[in-house]
């Protein structure tokens, strides 16, 4: 059998003729459409947002941090900075650790960062989030989020109080026994450290902005009771962070008595989470697809009826049964094809026009469908993969072609002699 | 006379809801190369019945059917197949033309069916439209020709394949008189000038007359041969 003869017969039962099972043809269409279409775009936004995050993560985290397994903090940390450089990548020293902060009665507990101003870059990303104020890292000095400042009503040029953890232990003693008791009465008076506002961030990712205070690492140390020149953790920072494991294999190598931990390690449970989302909604609307291929199913089941005749006469001239069933099949496959296009073109135009469109539906249900305050985005992220689009036009036009086997098949076991006797 | 196809002993019943209605019962016929031969009966006798087992559309419950020696009745659906469309032309009383091609296009399927594509087939289906009158109907729908004009395009498309043998039911029985005449005549030139052996089921004895032989269908076998 010529696959030509195949082609040819189910490429004009599928070219659209004005009567209702063409209507339903074109529904189906339609179906598939808009199926893919909101795949695709569903699928570009979640990517979007995911690397938006991803974006913010890296901002915010250390690309790579080196820490003491045996210590809290790293004695002399200069030899690692120097062996990180070496690699080609930047390193920092960092003393980092809960503190309570006061601001005239308000208290609230926070996250010191101390770090090396000399050490960092000129493009760090605290100095671009400025949004009041300077960077300014004297000792004595903190850069504070806009959050804290707000909710404990200060701000550039304010002093804060930080309790240090290390001295507020030193107030208390435990016995063997668990027994809580005073320290010894003779020791200094406590008194918490004093700190000026010299700058206000907003970094754009809210764990962050609500929670730390940047230092500098001499005044951090003494916070904590490190000695001077050490740090807690070395933060590295690479050329391309969404491909450190290179890097990563050689800094374990290098040196073996650090625990090392990139920051996809560090947020893994977050971006597993972001993954299974991911998966989730393709999973869920992939739904949409498959009633577009049940449709495809109902109406072949039509075009069968209606053309049961002519199935018989194909016969009698010599077609098979096969030959019928392919005839059918690749009608589900033109219809999952074309319905696939087009989906993808009009996902390309949504994912194109997405913050117009959500302005316009924004103005017309007088609601902020993507309220700037909480995503601390301005616009609709949205990026579209080449493998997703390849995987939602495969997945489409099998369910489709698929959809039509049933039909397909009852086309195939049709008598001949019966069908030409249909009325 | 050089036999064609010989039917032995063939029963068919029918299966209608929970009544079995038999058809053919114990028929018997030979039919010999290039004969015209006329099957005739009343309504239900089983004349359709009988050709769609001579075109192995369908199987007999029983009996025997050789066509050129070979028992069709024990063969492949796959050979069966193959002996459709290389051997036998159909012709239906309400001509069965696929309304989404020209009329150029029906009378090519069978040969695109047998793996024929392209220019040899094109050439040769209007060869044939320009020997039935059709001329100037060649990118015309089914919809678009008179009754006459579809029921020629069928006979094209019947002899496209040059099958040995016509099978043809009631061919002008939805023809006014004067339509049907010319149909005939494109019978007779098929029969005097090409050699075909052709079976037709009719109604009509006049029609019956232009045939070699014809044989009437009555409770299931051949009355009068």
């Amino acid at each position: 059998m010529n696959f030509l003869t195949e082609l040819f017969l189910a490429w004009r039962y599928f070219k659209p003729k004005r009567n209702a099972v063409s209507v339903i043809t074109v529904i189906s269409l339609i179906g598939v459409s808009v199926g893919v279409c909101v795949l695709m775009v569903v699928l570009a936004i979640m990517t979007g947002f995911t690397n938006e995050i991803k974006t913010k993560l890296i901002s915010t985290y250390p690309h790579i941090q080196i820490q003491n397994y045996a210590k809290p903090y790293i004695k002399d940390p200069e030899p690692i900075i120097e062996g990180i450089d070496i690699m080609g990548a930047n390193a920092i020293s960092r003393t980092e650790g809960y503190v309570l902060s006061q601001f005239g009665n308000n208290i609230s507990p926070q996250y010191v960062i101390g770090i090396n101003p000399e050490q960092e870059s000129d493009s760090n990303f605290i100095s671009k989030s400025i949004i009041s104020g300077k960077y300014s890292l004297n000792n004595g000095e903190a850069v504070v989020s806009y959050v804290m400042a707000n909710q404990l009503g200060f701000s550039v040029g304010s002093k804060i109080m930080l309790h240090s953890p290390a001295k507020l232990k030193a107030m208390v003693n435990i016995d063997k026994d668990g027994k809580v008791y005073r320290s010894n009465r003779n020791d200094n008076l406590y008194l918490p450290s004093e700190f000026t506002v010299t700058g206000i961030f907003n970094v754009g990712e809210y764990k962050f902005d609500s929670k730390v205070i940047i230092t500098n690492i001499d005044d951090a140390n003494a916070l904590f009771g490190y000695p001077l020149g050490s740090a807690t953790m070395i933060a590295v920072e690479t050329k391309d962070p969404f491909n450190i494991s290179e890097i990563y294999k050689t800094i374990k190598n290098v040196f073996p008595g650090y625990q090392v931990m990139t920051w996809m390690q560090m947020n893994k449970q977050f971006l597993d989470v972001l993954a299974v989302e991911k998966n989730m909604m393709f999973f869920v609307l992939v739904f949409i697809v498959l009633v577009a291929a049940s449709s495809i199913t109902n109406t072949l089941i039509t075009v069968v009826v209606q053309k049961t005749r002519e199935i018989g006469l194909l016969m009698a001239l010599g077609a098979r049964g096969l030959t019928i069933m392919k005839i059918f099949v690749m009608q589900g496959f033109f219809v999952g094809s074309i319905g696939t296009a087009v989906g993808l073109v009009l996902g390309t135009v949504v994912i194109y026009w997405r913050n117009e469109l959500l302005h316009f539906m924004s103005d017309v249900f007088n609601i902020e469908i993507f309220p700037r305050q909480f995503y601390y985005l301005s616009q609709l992220p949205a990026m579209v993969v080449p493998g997703d689009v390849i995987f939602i036009s495969i997945c489409s036009v099998v369910l489709c072609t698929l959809g039509a086997l049933i039909p397909a098949y009852r086309a195939a076991r049709l008598d001949p002699a019966k069908a030409l006797r249909y009325e | 006379m050089n036999k064609l196809i010989s039917i032995k002993n063939v029963y068919r019943t029918y299966k209608l809801e929970k009544s079995f209605i038999p058809v053919l019962r114990g028929l018997d016929i030979d039919i010999y190369r290039n004969e015209w031969l006329c099957l005739l009966g009343a309504s239900g006798s089983g004349k359709t019945t009988l050709l769609n087992l001579i075109g192995c559309l369908e199987y007999p419950d029983q009996g025997a059917i050789t066509y050129n020696g070979v028992d069709v009745c024990n063969i492949s659906k796959k050979a069966r197949n193959e002996l459709r469309i290389k051997n036998i032309g159909f012709i239906f009383q309400a001509y069965h033309l696929l309304p989404e091609l020209n009329i150029l296009e029906n009378v090519k399927l069978p040969a695109m069916l047998s793996s024929c594509f392209g220019k040899k087939a094109t050439e040769k289906a209007e060869d044939l439209l320009v020997k039935v009158g059709l001329k100037e109907r060649l990118r015309h729908r089914p919809a678009e020709l008179s009754g006459g004009e579809q029921q020629r395009t069928a006979i094209a498309r019947a002899l496209i394949n040059d099958p040995e043998l016509v099978l043809a039911d009631e061919p002008t029985g939805n023809l006014d008189s004067k339509t049907g005449e010319g149909i005939l005549e494109i019978f007779k030139e098929l029969h005097n000038n090409r050699a075909r052996t052709i079976i037709m089921v009719t109604h009509n004895p006049e029609v019956a007359k232009l045939s070699d032989r014809i044989a009437v269908i009555k409770d299931g076998k051949i009355e009068n041969n």
